[in-house]
């Protein structure tokens, strides 16, 4: 398909005798969130590992772009467009939140080797910091240590950081895990808004956040994808709701 | 008291200390001023690869002794007049500083380079073992090497010269090492606040995320263990003018264990915590030293509590700063 930003062709992965990924193909569009559902050991996880550039494929592709990126490590990754979050957050500790975000912010400009200028004192760098801290509403603690902050804010800071790449592809693992209601609504709004940035696959397991933002589904099941759609689909889908959902009524 | 109010203080105590030498005609202080000077530039260059890297090497002593032995080998063949290459052209030694300098940072960054190169793909214990492993190989070369002293040690019986100085003056050549050190502090003051230092300390405390914005951490961290390892050659090719004598000693793994000692002691990752480790340490070898052989075990329980309860060194003791390391 023609807007196809990511696309993946025929990705398997097996660890030994267990297919982590069984001949999965995705695609994500421009200006959609794709969410991608399964119960716990799917391979959520292992396809984002994927993704990302951790795990290598056994068969398949990935293209991003239309270029493949597929035999590309995780740093080449990032620079062809790919920015992503983590399950369990992670950031840089002892740094302030405008700190790596900065961090973020150079690595998308290639600006790393550079020895004498004081970064701090770069206004242009700092302020582009600045401005992807306001879009995750945490500009009032920009300076406060990234372990200090609370863990909804690490997950915005997370998200601040993918921004600061000005990533072609948000690859998002569980944005949500660990927040609380009013954490959760505040995420989708942000992630609602995001998606005009840039599309977003989602892996989620906030049903409620998944049916308010996806704009497809795909369901992965035992490194399978059985059903891809709409949430209309998804929910009407009997192998759906026989494999993933149960009895357990949408 | 503010980190950079006693910085100052320790600068002043620096250059009082060889004035009072001077004063009271007791050249040893200025002599014991120098190797302070001089260590400390090495443990700059350790500070940059282990404070703000994270890189624990166990053999930068491999670096110290490499820039010793360069200026050492070179100033001894123009001593001699004893060509070191004649064929097929002639290169001969020499004892100008403007020389031996470049010449023993760039050799002891190409042997960071390459040791680097491989350590680099290990890490934690891991990586100690490794550069611990290549400065044994280096030391034990220059045991076995017959050609310039072998366990004997080198001398150089006149130290270097510099254009319009009279190094063999103690105070001078204090000036010198002096320049250097701040030279030094200066340059690891710079990098470690640049873009390149955001990277570096952000690779030390998690790389996944370092590469998963588009930066090799291996790169950065490859950058600064190189800057890192020739900052201390120059510290070398310094001591053994100081010394006017080199021998593998400065190779052996104790080198390597007392640079790292100057860290920890000042304070890891502190701008002159690598000066404040290595004045300590020779004022415990100085005054401890005269009282009992066994001075180090005294060194030793010293360096516990500072691990234990001092984690910014005594730089973090004595100031209020507070970090999280």
């Amino acid at each position: 398909m023609s807007d196809s930003i990511l696309s993946i062709q025929n990705l398997s992965k097996s660890f030994g005798a267990i297919r982590a990924s069984e001949d999965i193909s995705l695609d994500l569009h421009a200006g959609e969130i794709h969410a991608l559902i399964g119960p716990n050991g799917a391979g959520k996880s292992t396809l984002i590992a994927q993704l990302a550039g951790e795990i290598p494929q056994d068969h398949g592709a990935i293209f991003l772009g239309g270029q493949e990126i597929s035999n590309l490590d995780t740093v080449a990754r990032a620079n062809a467009g790919l920015a992503r979050s983590f399950q369990v957050s992670s950031v840089v500790p002892n740094f302030s939140a405008l700190q790596n975000v900065m961090l973020a912010v150079q690595g998308n400009q290639g600006r790393t080797f550079t020895f004498f200028k004081p970064v701090l004192r770069d206004v242009e760098l700092v302020d582009n910091a600045r401005t992807y801290l306001q879009q995750v509403e945490l500009e009032g603690r920009a300076n406060v240590s990234a372990s200090d902050l609370s863990h909804g804010e690490r997950r915005k800071l997370e998200l601040a950081m993918a921004l600061a790449l000005e990533p072609k592809v948000f690859l998002l693992d569980e944005p949500m895990a660990g927040l609380g209601a009013e954490g959760s609504k505040a995420m989708t709004a942000l992630l609602a808004d995001l998606k005009h940035k840039a599309p977003i696959l989602l892996v989620e397991h906030d049903m409620d956040a998944v049916f308010a933002l996806a704009d497809r589904i795909s369901v992965l099941v035992y490194g399978r994808i059985i059903a891809t759609g709409t949430v209309e689909d998804i929910r009407n889908n009997p192998d759906v709701r026989e494999a993933y959902l149960g009895s357990e009524s949408l | 008291m503010q980190e950079r109010h006693f910085n100052l203080l320790c600068i002043f105590f620096l250059l009082a200390i060889p004035i009072a030498g001077l004063v009271l005609d007791e050249p040893y202080y200025i002599t014991l001023a120098t190797k302070v000077t001089i260590l400390a530039i090495a443990g700059v260059g350790l500070n940059l690869a282990l404070g703000y890297g994270g890189l624990i090497s166990f053999g930068h002593a491999a670096f110290f002794g490499v820039g010793g032995y360069v200026a050492g080998i070179i100033a001894s063949h123009a001593l001699n007049y004893d060509p070191i290459l004649e064929w097929p052209f002639l290169i001969e030694g020499t004892t100008q500083m403007l020389i031996l300098w470049p010449l023993a940072i760039v050799i002891s960054a190409f042997f960071a380079l390459i040791i680097g190169l491989l350590s680099l793909r290990t890490n934690g214990v891991y990586f100690i073992m490794i550069t611990l492993a290549f400065a044994q190989m280096i030391y034990y070369f220059a045991i076995s090497w017959p050609s310039y002293g072998g366990e004997d040690g080198l001398s150089v019986y006149l130290r270097s010269s510099f254009p319009g100085l009279n190094t063999m003056d103690g105070l001078t050549f204090f000036g010198i090492c002096f320049v250097w050190l701040m030279f030094a502090v200066w340059l690891s003051s710079r990098m470690t606040n640049s873009g390149f230092g955001l990277a570096l300390q952000a690779s030390k405390q998690n790389a996944v995320r370092v590469a998963a914005v588009g930066i090799k951490p291996f790169k950065v961290q490859l950058i600064a263990f190189v800057l890192s390892g020739a900052i201390t050659g120059l510290a070398g090719a310094l001591y053994t003018d100081l010394n006017r004598f080199v021998s593998p000693s400065v190779l052996s793994w104790h080198t390597s264990g007392e640079i790292m000692i100057f860290v920890i002691l000042g304070g890891v990752a502190r701008l002159y915590g690598p000066l404040v480790g290595a004045a300590v340490f020779i004022v415990l070898e100085q005054t401890l030293g005269g009282v009992t052989e066994n001075w180090q075990f005294w060194l030793g329980l010293i360096l516990i509590i500072v691990v234990l309860f001092a984690r910014g060194g005594v730089i973090g003791l004595l100031t209020k700063e507070v970090r999280n390391e």
